[in-house]
């Protein structure tokens, strides 16, 4: 009952933030320099007269005030219409819904496996503390995470794609190959090396820390004075302990992981979500950003929410004591 | 008596960023079969490392051991830890002074008990739980406890739980680190009696590490007090107790509520003392143990005491411990 308590208070905040990230967001863009008569008409725009201006705006309710705007946008949002892409000429849902599956692939692949690969590489350093293996680890990681994606995803790019020729190096099929695993594959290989290499080590180290913390419990002692084996009080214990932390870390690391996809989906321009997203606000294409954005904060905002309630779930004594109360006749 | 345990000129040092720490220095000791032996001694005087160094659990990166563990003819600081987890819980149990952090907080104590059994005996999860309920009634627990979490139990009871845990595989030699610290009095006689009758049922020998004299010696058949990661005496209980030698065994009997003493408390701040560590503190300490450590006095088969006022042309001081009650 707690919980659900908890839940729909969560909910409540949630909407509120997201009309208010909406409300920024829509203010931001419409005051940023720029044309978005150039991203509907492109250079036609240069050819077009004050009024015929005038008359375009008019239409497309650009010359009204920002916050009579931002009324009209949030009661047609509120229908499921979120207005038309000056760029792509169509319903903006109809462009994300055509994109949106790329940046989950690409997005979800990179989450899950950068934080399988952290667990492993943390565990792997917190029980060779202060090794040789540990240290050298240690130092290509943060050498590594120092090193900014964009400029890993130029060399390799440089070595597999320009040099070596084993790797494509944009899109998310080759030409004619539309639906070809092989080719799916082909083209993720690159965006998700970067966007693993310049989590992991991030993470792993977390993990690191968060195992050592673990062992230098008493519980770990006297799980050894019992006599199991390192592996066992790693796998069986200490993890156990810690995944609480990694979880909300996880859950927590959502925006930074749809982030660095953007990023990455940009310099490969791979088509998904990232690309319309700078697409978007290069070209001054109001409702495919404002939808992109609240998008990303609906994921955002929903991962801190999460993260709250796994840390409540995961941990025993709030997890009873909830059942206990839900319970309970007072 | 056969001894289980010979520990011969064990030294342990730790590694620190500036400098290198003695716990332990030189330390010989025997526990025989079926005896319990008492370790007293104040805080940080080495108790718990000699305990943890028995069981190889000390940390290898910053810790260094020299010296042997014999135990049933294998010196337990060559094992390999594979060989090592093979006598951990199984032959040598030991439970620890904070009954609260021993146990994992997450997992409920059923659970961690049936995974003990588990890794030393070859049973079947069903029986390992049966085995479970009788042991936690057997330390006075009801067998529902089992489905209970750590935090739901008392300190006493926890600790309870622990020694249940370090009983489950019928082990011949049991350390107890200071299990009754934590605990309030009540509790601690408690969980002193019921390591008495764990004693008695199962037959093994006690190492029982404390830093109070009164509460071991109810049980203990030995006593060695310890100082500065040496021990400065050992005898039987009554030797201990009523014939004490060392003026630090007598400091810590004149602490006791139900002693009458006449120890003069003092602590010579400007001596630096190469030879016994406890002659700064010592209102009794001649010249010499300033300058050197005092070597093993025999007082009886029994009974051996580290200080200078034992040698023969040291002069005669009467122990300041005037009745103990």
């Amino acid at each position: 009952m707690q919980l659900f308590w908890t839940i729909c208070k969560k909910i409540v905040q949630l909407i509120g933030m997201l009309l208010l990230l909406s409300f920024v967001v829509f203010y931001i863009s419409r005051l940023a320099p720029g044309d978005p008569l150039r991203s509907y008409y492109g250079d036609q725009v240069e050819r077009m007269t004050t009024e015929q201006k005038i008359q375009v705006k008019e239409q497309l309710g650009l010359n009204q005030p920002i916050y009579r705007q931002y009324q009209i946008w949030l009661q047609n949002a509120i229908k499921g219409n979120f207005g038309i892409s000056f760029q792509y000429k169509q319903s903006v849902s109809v462009v994300v819904k055509n994109h949106w599956v790329n940046t989950l692939i690409l997005g979800l692949s990179s989450y899950l496996l950068t934080f399988l690969l952290a667990l492993l590489l943390g565990v792997s350093c917190a029980v060779r503390e202060d090794s040789w293996y540990d240290k050298i680890i240690c130092n290509i990681g943060t050498a590594l995470s120092c090193i900014p994606s964009f400029w890993i995803a130029l060399i390799l790019i440089l070595i597999f794609s320009v040099n070596l020729s084993v790797l494509p190096s944009f899109g998310a099929y080759g030409v004619g190959q539309s639906g070809s695993l092989i080719s799916r594959i082909n083209h993720l290989i690159l965006p998700l090396t970067v966007l693993i290499l310049g989590h992991l080590w991030y993470y792993a180290y977390f993990v690191r820390n968060l195992f050592l913390e673990e062992f230098q419990q008493d519980y770990v002692l006297f799980c050894r004075a019992k006599g199991l084996t390192s592996h066992q009080i790693v796998w069986k214990h200490c993890l156990r302990n810690m995944l609480p932390s990694y979880f909300s870390m996880m859950v927590i690391s959502i925006p930074h992981i749809i982030g660095g996809t953007y990023i990455v989906e940009q310099v490969f321009s791979y088509p998904g979500l990232g690309k319309l997203c700078f697409e978007s606000a290069k070209y001054h294409d109001y409702n495919l950003l404002m939808l992109l954005c609240c998008i990303t904060g609906f994921f955002v905002l929903c991962s801190s929410m999460l993260s709250q309630l796994l840390s409540i779930w995961l941990n025993p004594q709030t997890r009873k004591e909830s059942r206990m109360n839900a319970k309970s006749p007072i | 008596m056969c001894a289980i345990l010979d520990i011969k000129q064990l030294s342990i040092e730790f590694q620190t960023q500036n400098q290198v720490i003695q716990a332990v220095k030189n330390l010989s000791l025997r526990l025989f079969e079926g005896e319990t032996l008492a370790i007293v001694g104040e805080s940080g005087c080495g108790k718990s490392v000699l305990c943890k160094s028995i069981l190889n659990l000390l940390p290898h990166q910053h810790c260094r051991c020299s010296g042997e563990i014999q135990y049933q003819g294998k010196n337990l600081l060559t094992l390999s830890e594979k060989q090592l987890t093979q006598i951990r819980g199984k032959e040598i149990a030991m439970i620890f002074q904070n009954p609260a952090s021993a146990l994992n907080p997450t997992i409920p104590v059923g659970k961690q008990l049936v995974e003990t059994i588990r890794v030393h005996q070859k049973i079947s999860p069903v029986q390992a739980k049966q085995l479970v309920f009788a042991l936690l009634e057997q330390v006075g627990l009801k067998s529902e406890c089992a489905i209970q979490y750590p935090y739901e139990f008392s300190g006493g009871m926890l600790q309870r739980i622990a020694i249940a845990a370090a009983l489950m595989t019928n082990p011949h030699l049991f350390i107890a680190d200071e299990p009754t610290t934590a605990l309030d009095t009540v509790t601690q006689k408690q969980i002193l009696e019921l390591i008495q009758n764990v004693k008695k049922q199962h037959g093994c020998s006690v190492l029982l590490i404390s830093h109070h004299l009164g509460i071991v010696s109810q049980m203990a058949d030995r006593i060695a007090v310890m100082y500065a990661g040496k021990i400065v005496e050992i005898g039987t209980t009554s030797e201990i107790l009523y014939h004490a030698c060392h003026p630090y065994t007598w400091l810590l009997l004149s602490c006791l509520p139900n002693v009458n003493s006449s120890y003069p408390i003092s602590y010579h701040n400007d001596m630096i003392s190469k030879g016994d560590a406890f002659a700064p503190y010592n209102p009794y300490a001649l010249r010499i143990d300033f300058e050197k450590e005092p070597p093993f006095f025999q007082l009886s088969d029994t009974h051996y005491a580290a200080t200078w006022l034992l040698h023969p042309d040291a002069p005669k001081v009467s122990s300041p411990i005037i009745s103990i009650e």
